[in-house]
């Protein structure tokens, strides 16, 4: 939650600097933002790759475990393309890519502003913060109408991380490992997916 | 072309993260240096909408979307898991009995 409060604080204090005309153009500038990012995404990767924890979770992978990402993602996109419909001024594409930001709001509002522009960054950015939160709020619900699964899946990618405590309190332990392993195969799955539809 | 270079950089990244696995020191610059870069894309992401004029006049109604999409995908994943869920984890879901 904190972590999330402070990315929004960051994204309002380039706002209010930027509307305010108290910044230096670097900080717009594509080149500079190409860069960062690309050196981001090489960050992440390096991340991932070296966490002895994805290592040893691999191993401790069944057949079942493995389509429950999948089922996150899919029942993501398909909720997102219902909702779409009521959203005339967004394609159906840039929702779904919206949506597959599965919670892991820094890098997809990044990457779809890269990709598609602002309208649609900042977006991604909201939306994303919003699932964080909802499930942080909600998830003892979720765990109630939705099955000891829902948690999980409403957590996407941060089933791995910042939603992992309050799915554990509310699945159980035994949902621990399961949060990890589909958090994280979100995680790496989210650019992607936004990479594909967009 | 954009988005090769997304999935380009982000493997070569797997790659060096697994080569470097047991080197604790690469580990311990990576995660920092991540957030780092994301506080500082973000910052910049401010910027850029700050610049928008189009982006601001429409924050509320993206507000307002943003909300949608994120009710739309999490009662899509949730109603997903509801129907599968009990069969996929019914190894793992004595406390559901």
């Amino acid at each position: 939650m904190i972590n999330s409060l402070l990315i929004f604080a960051c994204f309002l204090a380039g706002l209010m600097g930027s509307a305010l005309h108290l910044l230096p153009e670097l900080f717009v500038r594509p080149v500079f933002i190409e860069v960062t990012l690309f050196v981001l995404l090489f960050l992440v990767g390096v991340g991932v790759g070296g966490n002895r924890h994805t290592w040893e979770l691999i191993r401790q992978i069944t057949i079942r475990m493995t389509l429950v990402p999948i089922l996150a993602i899919v029942g993501t996109l398909l909720g997102v393309a219902a909702v779409s419909v009521l959203l005339p001024g967004i394609r159906l594409r840039e929702a779904l890519a919206v949506g597959s930001g599965m919670g892991y709001y820094s890098l997809s509002s990044i990457l779809i502003t890269e990709l598609r522009g602002e309208t649609l960054g900042v977006l991604a950015l909201l939306a994303n913060i919003l699932r964080e939160i909802v499930t942080l709020v909600s998830a003892p619900l979720m765990g109630r109408y939705f099955g000891r699964l829902g948690p999980v899946l409403a957590g996407g990618a941060t089933a791995t991380d910042t939603t992992l405590p309050i799915i554990v309190r509310c699945s159980g332990p035994e949902y621990a490992i399961v949060a990890v392993f589909s958090g994280l195969v979100i995680s790496i799955l989210v650019p992607f997916l936004i990479a594909a539809l967009l | 072309m954009m988005n090769l270079y997304i999935v380009i950089f982000l493997l070569l990244g797997i790659v060096v993260g697994a080569c470097c696995r047991r080197l604790e020191r690469v580990q311990s610059w990576a995660g920092p240096l991540m957030s780092g870069t994301v506080l500082l894309l973000v910052f910049s992401l401010g910027a850029a909408v700050g610049a928008n004029r189009l982006v601001l006049d429409n924050l509320g109604r993206l507000g307002a979307e943003a909300v949608l999409l994120c009710l739309g995908g999490l009662a899509g994943s949730l109603w997903l898991g509801r129907i599968v869920g009990p069969r996929l984890m019914s190894n793992n879901s004595r406390h559901d009995q």
